[in-house]
């Protein structure tokens, strides 16, 4: 238990190692994309997307990334 | 105001994956002082923000009374640009608020500045923690974690705490150019609030031309369409044109895309009509919504096509996105799709 921020840390943590895994199993990554009705951008999933896009740029046989 | 900007340091978040969004400023409008007495006295000044929406003036009865300035990272200085800022200067009765640099609390005592997520020390430039947001391999600037706005504090603001903003200032919406490139530009820094970069990109491919007007310069027909059903002779000459020619033309998606996010206040009228600003406003919404509903049905279908077709279809694919409501309702039409929905007590 922390404060905000310590939770928000932890949470951005645990949200990062999950996508990596999820990416390393070689499971394909669907990303519907942004929430045009959000007054603010979510920092977890700009987290995920500069996650995605990272691997796929060390790892180039990686394809399992899907944009709709 | 101040302490309404920031979420609450005790809550404690459900179980559930919940996704806090970052906090942004609220733009200020006027600062108020009660001073004891009998009778009480009120003293209330109206704020000027800069470009970058860093506090620049209190006004009082049209004149200035007290200015601000920082350097690029946020440091105070004189208003004369020359020396350093003296905080004894600072006194109690000149700190009618405590909002800076970018619309960021001030910690003069410390000479920090609070920006939400995290603490920057303009002396140095540096947030004073590291970033949560795993960096861009396109941009090196960010894969250092306590750098403020990759470097660049001319450019870019930082809201949250956790990420860049880009200003996005060149952006300009033409009032009166849609009945052939006559009218005047209306610069609308003032009422656009967030997330300027889609709208930045998105401007590159942006004409009004291949908006506004036919091939033969005409107005299209949707925009004139649109100006009548309002019974607004104007529409077409001015910005509530723009959303709704957008929509009606499917090459400018992207350019929909863009402005959807950006938005304006109701003050944005304009002068040749008086309706203008609520109309954005209304076919802004409106758009954004079939947009975004759009946006999700086309992309669960072609994401559970993908699926069915891929080579790890056995595992079940992965749902990421914006907005949790969203992931799970597109999961929810993939079978064997998976999604982050729990979460540890931390």
């Amino acid at each position: 238990m922390g404060n905000a921020d310590q939770v928000t840390s932890s949470m951005m943590q645990y949200n990062r190692k999950w996508i990596l895994e999820q990416m390393r199993s070689g499971r394909q990554i669907i990303d519907i994309g942004a929430d045009a009705n959000r007054a603010t951008p979510s920092i977890f999933y700009q987290m995920e997307q500069n996650m995605l896009k990272n691997y796929q740029k060390l790892h180039p046989e990686f394809s399992g990334a899907v944009t709709p | 105001m101040c302490s309404a900007d920031r979420p609450p340091r005790s809550r404690r978040p459900p179980a559930s994956l919940t996704r806090p969004g970052p906090q942004r400023p609220t733009p200020l409008v006027y600062s108020r002082l009660d001073k004891p007495g009998s009778p009480p006295q009120v003293e209330q000044f109206y704020v000027h923000q800069d470009f970058q929406g860093s506090i620049d003036k209190l006004s009082y009865g049209g004149a200035a009374a007290h200015s601000y300035t920082f350097d690029a990272f946020g440091k105070r200085r004189n208003p004369n640009w020359v020396n350093d800022y003296n905080l004894s200067e600072l006194d109690v009765t000149n700190r009618w608020t405590r909002l800076g640099y970018t619309g960021h609390e001030q910690l003069d005592n410390v000479r920090l500045i609070h920006m939400n997520g995290r603490v920057q020390d303009p002396m140095w430039g540096r947030m004073l923690s590291p970033d949560p947001i795993v960096g861009d391999l396109e941009f090196p600037q960010s894969l250092n974690p306590y750098s403020y706005v990759r470097n660049n504090p001319l450019r870019y603001t930082d809201p949250t705490g956790y990420s860049e903003n880009d200003g996005g200032w060149t952006i300009d919406i033409c009032w009166g150019c849609g009945s052939g490139g006559s009218g005047s530009f209306v610069d609308l820094r003032p009422y656009i609030s967030y997330q300027y970069s889609l709208a930045r990109d998105y401007a590159n491919q942006f004409s009004i031309s291949s908006t506004f007007l036919t091939d033969d310069g005409s107005v299209k027909p949707e925009v004139l369409a649109f100006g009548g059903a309002l019974g607004c002779s104007a529409v077409p000459l001015c910005g509530a044109g723009l959303d709704v020619a957008v929509i009606g033309d499917p090459d400018a998606a992207l350019w929909e895309k863009g402005l959807s996010t950006v938005s304006l206040g109701a003050e944005a009228v304009c002068p040749s009509c008086p309706n203008a600003g609520p109309l954005i406003l209304a076919a802004k919404t409106l758009g954004k919504e079939a947009r975004a509903a759009e946006n999700v049905a086309e992309g669960v279908a072609d994401a559970a096509q993908a699926s069915r077709s891929g080579q790890n279809a056995a595992k079940g694919p992965v749902v990421i996105g914006e907005t949790m409501a969203r992931v799970e309702q597109a999961a929810a039409k993939i079978p064997g799709s998976k999604i982050l929905n729990d979460m540890p007590d931390f």
